[in-house]
């Protein structure tokens, strides 16, 4: 077998020249580990909701037994009680907001999820998360790291 | 002739000592007292009072030994209506003294003239000086009071023509001394109210509602005693008549003066006081504080209250269980006591006692007292100061109790009737009826205004009020009814027909009234056939009520405490005013409350005929002696938990964490006259009597731990009193550990994550101290770094197939082996997987978690009503190549593709 990282069948991003290459990286697998709801009340990785057009940074690194030499995470993303038909984009913290979208979804969900691997960046809020239209709360769930 | 025979009548009567006091004359209004020099000057102000016409008291010259002290032995009260028959007194050579008699206009408390008169030196007086003046007026230095160098006793030259309140008021005008006052015997209530293993039965300390009482209207004694017992260390002075040493229930806290060795015949100690070894007697000067006379009955009983032993599976218990009680005697068969032995009494008690209790008073100051208690409250305990706790007193209410014995059964016009003269009005001219209680317990009060039916003949209104002062306010009621207004020579009557069983008929009612001619009398017409069958005499007079606090509670050096009720209201007998402290636990002063158990005289002798009081019973001990002696005990167990406390840090515990209990509101400064700061509160005052210690819990965080590895840290606390339980406040502990009371966090971490928890260390509730801790669990499995594998896309689970069916149901969990299919090794520690849930029902989620870990709260997907979903995952598996499946909604069939893994 060939021993190669490959990131098919994920949405990866990578905001940055930089970034791209950072590599390559091993996998880590965690138990899988809630560490961000916005439906809880207001605090770094809680509430509150994320409104239109608007963008939240959450920290990953050292919460949730991902250590802070962590390059890049793999994680469950999960969006409920949207108000408007909208997308979600996910990036290393400190970047400029890359123009993808990695989960989209409607009001008439009840909620939607979707496994992505994404990069982290330094930052103590290392993850930013961004919201095009309407309101929706986020809920993320990390199931391992790369380093 | 007429004089001799009453003379030698008296002497030989005498075996009560001053105990056979004349009665006032009835129906003969006092003579106002001649020229206005009745008076005696205390704190620069003259004391009013008023001379008796009819009596004066003497002493035979026989009587007069040379320790006797004032106040007991020796004086008599004479009958002598006449001056004819004063000057006879004074001729006669068989009598030393002659003096006069006074009352204290206000309370009716008398005072007897004695041949002394206290006096006290300015700083820098001398005894010189002292005596030249003395001796100017025709007075001689006979002592110093003990226990000062500065106070003295002087003695009329000639005791049976001179005047002590003259002399005294001459010494006080040559304004060379701090003050001079007669030294009186002075006559003072005893504020106990006898209306005459058992802890279940002490409500006072644990109310659980006996006897329909209120629950918790108590002192929270039990939760106090977690705090402290008492310690015998802790001396309350009981002072006050008798103290029976030998009760079974007292013999164990009774003071031994560790100084002085018993029947030795010499001072060992040096306080002036021989052989002095369980209290002094100051009413005879003796060493013998027990009872001595079928009157010594209120001492045993206070000293039950105050410190009856406690959890000796005996008798009752004390509010203070193991405090010392040391018995210092001014009554002797009698409720008169003279101020120089008194004086002394309170500068004893203080020499060894650090808490002085008294339950008795009167309504006129005394110079020479207040001195005692200035000193106790400077030098008492060491320096620190006495605490010092007296009654309020018992005399604010006029209500009474009118029993028709025996009703027969039936149904009865009943009518009352309040009736005027036409002339003479007096005190109030009027009657508020508290409540009316039928046979069988049928309670009727005015709570709701004046019963339906009843009706008033003629149609004057008979009122409805708010007035608490006036009804039965230990019983919590705050309302009455009285009769209107009336003018001379009319009546009303209040009529009302009530079918009764057969039993006694009792009426709380307050009377102010010309006595013999206004008034309210009871007619009952049995079967209400219209013939009276029972008619009650008049009810009249003007009670002799007094509202404010009496002395010594009234100095600014002493508490002054109130009685409240087992329905914790204030008992409506305890006189409120602005020096009130607080009220405390007693008897509720009406038939419809309870009284206090506590220890009584054993067998025949004291209230009851047993061993203690019974609450419910007639014997119960009560008043705002009962109050006192419990306020004593409780401060007991202050000093016990914080030996240094300052007496006015003790009252302001006292005051500060009373419960706001009762029917009168409490003004800004927390307090108001009939309640003072509220009912006492042992537990949250001994609680506050300590100042908190901030407690510490170490280290500031805890290391991290790791899944599947055992832990093992221990939290430190320091600061306050040990024992300090430490205990998970907020959050929780990280799945798999513990956390003892010591402090030993341990266990094996099952789950990672991140957890934020509060740990606090507390020691019985009264000081504590937390640190929050976040701790973070690493998965601890967690292999090394691995790389990832491709493998062509592979459906390895589908449970619409026989091996991995059926649907999960919602809640359902079902173990996943993703090893071995698909050409995924057993080395595999994750897969790149795609899980799909088949047309759901519901909506809901899908989670996989390693099969054998704690799922966390996470999902994997989230499905919706009707829609076939798929989601990425990478999915971590256990060392046996599993992951676990949990569905949160319909039951839902499941498909997981693989694309590749991670080893």
């Amino acid at each position: 077998m060939r021993k190669i990282l490959v990131l098919a069948a994920f949405t990866v991003v990578f905001a940055s020249t930089a970034l791209a290459q950072n590599g390559p990286l091993q996998y880590y697998p965690l138990t899988p580990c809630r560490v961000v709801d916005t439906r809880n009340s207001v605090s770094t990785n809680g509430g509150p909701i994320v409104g239109t057009n608007s963008s939240r940074s959450f920290q990953i690194r050292g919460l949730c037994g991902v250590p802070n030499s962590s390059r890049a995470v793999s994680l469950n993303v999960t969006v409920t009680q949207a108000t408007q038909a909208s997308y979600l984009t996910v990036w290393p913290s400190g970047l400029n907001r890359p123009t993808v979208s990695m989960l989209n979804f409607e009001p008439t969900d009840p909620a939607l999820a979707n496994g992505i691997i994404v990069a982290v960046s330094e930052n103590a809020q290392d993850l930013s998360v961004y919201n095009n239209f309407g309101n929706v709360h986020v809920v993320i769930d990390v199931t391992g790291y790369f380093q | 002739m007429v004089l001799r025979v009453l003379v030698v009548a008296l002497w030989f009567c005498s075996a009560t000592a001053i105990a056979i006091l004349a009665e006032p004359p009835s129906k003969v209004p006092p003579a106002p007292s001649a020229g206005g020099n009745d008076y005696y000057y205390f704190a620069g102000e003259r004391v009013p009072l008023q001379r008796s016409q009819t009596e004066v008291v003497v002493r035979a010259k026989n009587e007069r030994a040379p320790h006797v002290v004032t106040g007991g032995r020796g004086f008599r009260v004479v009958s002598a209506g006449s001056d004819e028959a004063v000057r006879q007194l004074r001729a006669s050579p068989s009598v030393d003294v002659v003096a006069h008699v006074f009352e204290d206009p206000r309370t009716g408390l008398r005072l007897l003239a004695t041949d002394e008169v206290l006096v006290k030196l300015r700083p820098g007086g001398t005894k010189k000086e002292l005596a030249d003046i003395a001796a100017g007026l025709g007075l001689t230095i006979d002592r110093p009071l003990r226990g000062t160098s500065d106070e003295f006793v002087l003695r009329l030259g000639d005791g049976r023509n001179g005047d002590a309140l003259e002399k005294a008021r001459l010494l006080h005008e040559t304004g060379v001394f701090a003050w001079a006052e007669p030294s009186f015997i002075r006559q003072y209530g005893k504020f106990a109210l006898p209306n005459d293993p058992r802890f279940p039965q002490q409500w006072h300390l644990d109310n659980s509602g006996q006897g329909g009482g209120r629950a918790n209207a108590d002192v929270d004694a039990v939760t106090a005693w977690n705090l402290t017992t008492g310690h015998a260390n802790i001396v309350i002075a009981i002072v006050d008549d008798g103290v029976q040493k030998t009760h079974e229930d007292l013999a164990e806290n009774i003071f031994t003066n560790p100084g002085e060795i018993a029947a030795n015949g010499i001072d060992d100690d040096h306080n002036g006081y021989i052989d002095d070894v369980h209290g002094w007697d100051f009413s005879d000067d003796d060493n013998d504080a027990d009872p001595s006379s079928a009157e010594d009955n209120h001492g045993t009983a206070a000293a039950g209250v105050a410190a009856a032993r406690g959890n000796n599976a005996t008798g009752g218990s004390g509010a203070c269980q193991s405090c010392s009680i040391l018995p210092v005697k001014i009554f002797s068969a009698s409720v008169y006591a003279g101020d120089a032995a008194t004086a002394e009494a309170l500068r004893y008690a203080a020499g060894l006692a650090d808490i002085l209790n008294g339950g008795w008073g009167s309504g006129t100051p005394s110079a020479a007292l207040q001195s005692a208690i200035q000193t106790a409250a400077l030098t008492g305990r060491g320096g620190r100061g006495a605490v010092m706790f007296f009654a309020s007193g018992n005399a604010a209410s006029g209500l009474r109790e009118h029993v028709v014995p025996e009703l027969p059964a039936g149904t009865h016009s009943f009518r009352w009737t309040y009736r005027k003269d036409d002339s003479v009005r007096a005190g109030d001219d009027t009657a508020w009826f508290a409540w009316m209680l039928f046979p069988g317990n049928v309670l009727v009060n005015f709570e709701n205004g004046i019963p339906s039916g009843w009706t008033m003949i003629p149609t004057y209104t008979w009122r409805w009020v708010r007035d608490p002062r006036h009804s039965d306010e230990g019983r919590c009621l705050a309302h009455a009814i009285l009769p209107p207004a009336l003018t001379d020579g009319q009546s009303s009557t209040l009529q009302f027909v009530k079918t009764v069983a057969a039993g006694p008929f009792i009426t709380s009612l307050w009377v102010s009234s010309e006595a013999g001619y206004d008034g309210v009398v009871l007619e009952i017409d049995y079967g209400n056939d219209g013939s009276v069958d029972y008619t009650s005499p008049l009810l009249s007079g003007v009670p002799k009520t007094n509202a404010g606090i009496s002395y010594p509670a009234k100095y600014p050096e002493t508490f002054a405490v109130g009685a409240s009720s087992n329905h914790d209201c204030r008992a409506a007998y305890s006189q409120g005013g602005g020096e009130l402290d607080f009220i405390a636990p007693s008897s509720g002063g009406s038939r419809l409350t309870l009284g206090v158990e506590t220890t009584d005289r054993k067998g025949a002798d004291g209230f009851d005929p047993g061993d203690y009081t019974v609450g419910a019973g007639a014997s119960a001990f009560g008043g705002t002696s009962a109050s006192t002696a419990l306020a004593s005990g409780v401060a007991g167990l202050i000093l016990a938990r914080e030996p240094g406390i300052a007496p006015g840090a003790v009252r302001q515990v006292m005051r500060g964490w009373a419960d706001k209990v009762g029917l009168d509101p409490y003004y800004s400064a927390g307090r108001n006259d009939f309640y003072g700061y509220g009912r006492l509160n042992a537990y949250r005052s001994v609680l506050a009597a300590r100042p908190c210690a901030m407690i510490t819990v170490s280290p500031p965080t805890l290391p991290n731990g790791e899944t599947g590895v055992a832990y093992h840290h221990t939290l430190t606390t320091t600061g306050g009193d040990a024992p300090r339980i430490v205990s998970v406040t907020v959050g929780s502990l990280p799945p798999g550990l513990t956390l003892s009371h010591e402090g030993v966090l341990s266990g094996t971490p099952t789950a990672a994550g991140t957890f934020t928890f509060s740990v606090t260390a507390s020691n019985w509730g009264e000081c504590s101290g937390y640190r929050t801790y976040h701790m973070v669990i690493a998965d601890g499995a967690s292999p090394a770094g691995r790389s990832l594998y491709i493998v062509t896309p592979c459906r390895a689970i589908d449970s619409r197939g026989a091996a991995n069916g059926p649907a999960l149901p919602d809640l359902g969990t079902r173990d996943l082996q993703l090893t071995g299919v698909c050409g995924i090794p057993s080395t595999a520690t994750a897969v790149v997987a795609i899980l799909t849930a088949v047309a759901p029902t519901a909506k809901g989620t899908l989670s996989l978690y390693p099969t054998g870990s704690q799922w966390l709260g996470t999902s994997t997907l989230s499905y919706r009503t009707g829609k076939t979903r798929a989601n990425n995952a990478i999915v971590r598996l256990s060392n046996q190549g599993q992951t676990t499946l949990l569905n949160k909604g319909a039951t839902v069939h499941f498909v997981i593709d693989v694309t590749g893994y991670f080893e």
